[in-house]
């Protein structure tokens, strides 16, 4: 089980880590998938998402944190947020490693 | 591909070939100008029952190579053309893969417009990139192979140099100096650490005598922007891009591919295109016949709706004849590369410039001969026959 901030988002203490498109990733969709190609890196090699991580790259057009992250999916499987968001902590961290997603701050 | 027909009773006994082109010119919506797609039932021509396995992967051979895998996923997402379970997958894996080599030519293209900014060197983004995220409602929809890319003429060697230096290699170098800068429709380069992505640098949109009489100019008045990776790409303007599609069409491959066809269509069905400018570039670029040529090829193998604005509007051009033996050289059986170069002659204005297109071709550097032919000898053997065959062609016309 992977730590993760609890969702939704922290009323005190420092600004919540906000997760978008790395803006030079290149994609393109078909039915329920996402090729992406990251941004940086020397790897050029395009990389397949599909199911709810093609949800997950839709709702990171725009800056969003995990907390809302995991309650839109939430949403949209009818599954638990805290489960969802301890799922797409790991995931996250691995498209930001491929340069696909970036955080701020 | 040979049409196939499986036996005994197939449940579809029209041939493959027929199908390409259905899924070829699949989901043309009607744009401001009308009906543009076929004939109101977009199930027309589509089997009603799912491929058997020979018929299936003769027509997946046959839409990959076509690069239109894109519509085909389209056609069978909207359950047009019925498929098994695993002939859906394929279609499936086969649109990811597309996709995938898309996003990385994409990536090459926005590098290379860095670079040539980054050197104060204006382009046009061409064909693929362009016309994939312009004129298609998804760019998935829009396979292509390499990247296209326009330079301008005076900036052409500054060009070159650029895009050497950034480790990309001329597939073949010019036969003189300054040739290229002054007659060509451009250059092949690529990345010997890479080969999956080949450059076309272009100064003008087709080799041979429609190169020569584009009028550069039009092709640099304004632009369409497009931003792609976080760098804002230029594009031809819609009416140059439309005709640079018909180019594509006609002055390309023989037989034509489906792919710019398509794009003609699909650029047409979307309204955005003015026929007037089209018309008028078309007469001052001396490409009437190529014009009304693409969209009668279009219309005819895409099997659009004849009364549609594009076909209604090119009835009435009439190209001179030296446009129709201009459109010959590139459209005829016997079309060759010593043939194209003759037609070009007579598109060369000046007989300065004629006297040094032709001395560069028949006295060419070692440098240009060496990658091509075997030994001078060969070189002149091969345009003989070319020379030969073109006389036979003529004298069994007349």
């Amino acid at each position: 089980m992977t730590d993760s901030p609890p969702p939704g988002p922290s009323p005190s203490g420092p600004p919540e880590t906000r997760w978008t498109r790395h803006p030079e990733s290149l994609w393109r969709a078909t039915g329920d998938t996402v090729v992406v190609l990251p941004g940086a890196g020397d790897d050029p090699t395009p990389l397949s998402i599909s199911g709810s991580a093609a949800r997950l790259w839709e709702l990171l057009a725009q800056p969003v944190s995990l907390g809302e992250l995991a309650a839109q999916l939430a949403d949209a499987y009818g599954a638990d947020a805290e489960v969802i968001a301890a799922d797409l902590a790991p995931v996250l961290e691995d498209l930001r490693a491929a340069a696909a997603v970036e955080r701020s701050p | 591909v040979t049409p196939v027909v499986t036996s005994p009773a197939p449940t579809y006994l029209a041939p493959v070939s027929q199908l390409t082109r259905r899924i070829a010119g699949y989901g043309l919506s009607p744009g401001k100008h009308g009906s543009q797609g076929g004939h109101g039932d977009p199930a027309r021509g589509f089997p009603a029952e799912p491929l058997g396995g020979a018929d299936w992967n003769a027509l997946l051979a046959r839409v990959t190579s076509q690069r239109i895998v894109g519509l085909l996923a389209w056609a069978v997402a909207d359950g047009i053309l019925p498929t098994t379970d695993d002939q859906a997958e394929e279609v499936h894996r086969a649109h990811v893969d597309a996709m995938g080599a898309d996003l990385v030519r994409d990536r090459q293209l926005i590098d290379l417009v860095r670079l040539l900014g980054n050197a104060g060197l204006d382009h046009r983004a061409l064909k693929g990139t362009a016309v994939a995220h312009l004129d298609y409602p998804d760019p998935a929809l829009r396979s292509f192979v390499d990247v296209d890319l326009l330079v301008r003429a005076e900036e052409w060697d500054d060009a070159v140099t650029v895009i050497t230096s950034a480790g990309w290699e001329r597939r073949f170098l010019e036969p003189r100096r300054g040739f290229d800068r002054r007659f060509v429709k451009g250059t092949i380069l690529f990345r010997p650490d890479d080969g999956r992505v080949e450059l076309d640098l272009h100064r003008t949109l087709a080799l041979g005598p429609f190169g020569l009489t584009v009028r550069l100019g039009d092709l640099w008045e304004g632009c369409d922007r497009l931003r792609l990776g976080g760098v804002e790409l230029r594009a031809l303007q819609a009416e140059p891009r439309y005709l640079h599609a018909c180019f594509h069409a006609v002055l390309g491959d023989v037989p034509p591919r489906l792919v710019p066809l398509r794009d003609l269509a699909q650029m047409s069905a979307a309204g955005q295109v003015d026929f007037d400018r089209v018309v008028d570039l078309a007469r001052s670029w001396q490409a009437g016949s190529v014009l009304r040529h693409a969209i009668q090829l279009a219309w005819d193998i895409l099997g659009l709706d004849p009364s549609a604005e594009a076909p209604t509007r090119v009835k009435s051009l009439q190209p001179a004849a030296r446009e129709a033996r201009a459109l010959d050289a590139y459209t005829s059986p016997r079309r060759s590369y010593v043939g194209l170069c003759l037609a070009t002659v007579a598109a060369i204005r000046g007989p300065g410039d004629k006297v040094r297109y032709l001395t560069a071709l028949a006295f060419p550097a070692r440098h240009f001969v060496a990658p091509r032919y075997r030994s001078p000898a060969a070189r002149w053997q091969a345009a003989a026959r070319a020379l030969r065959a073109g006389r036979g062609g003529r004298r069994s016309r007349g």
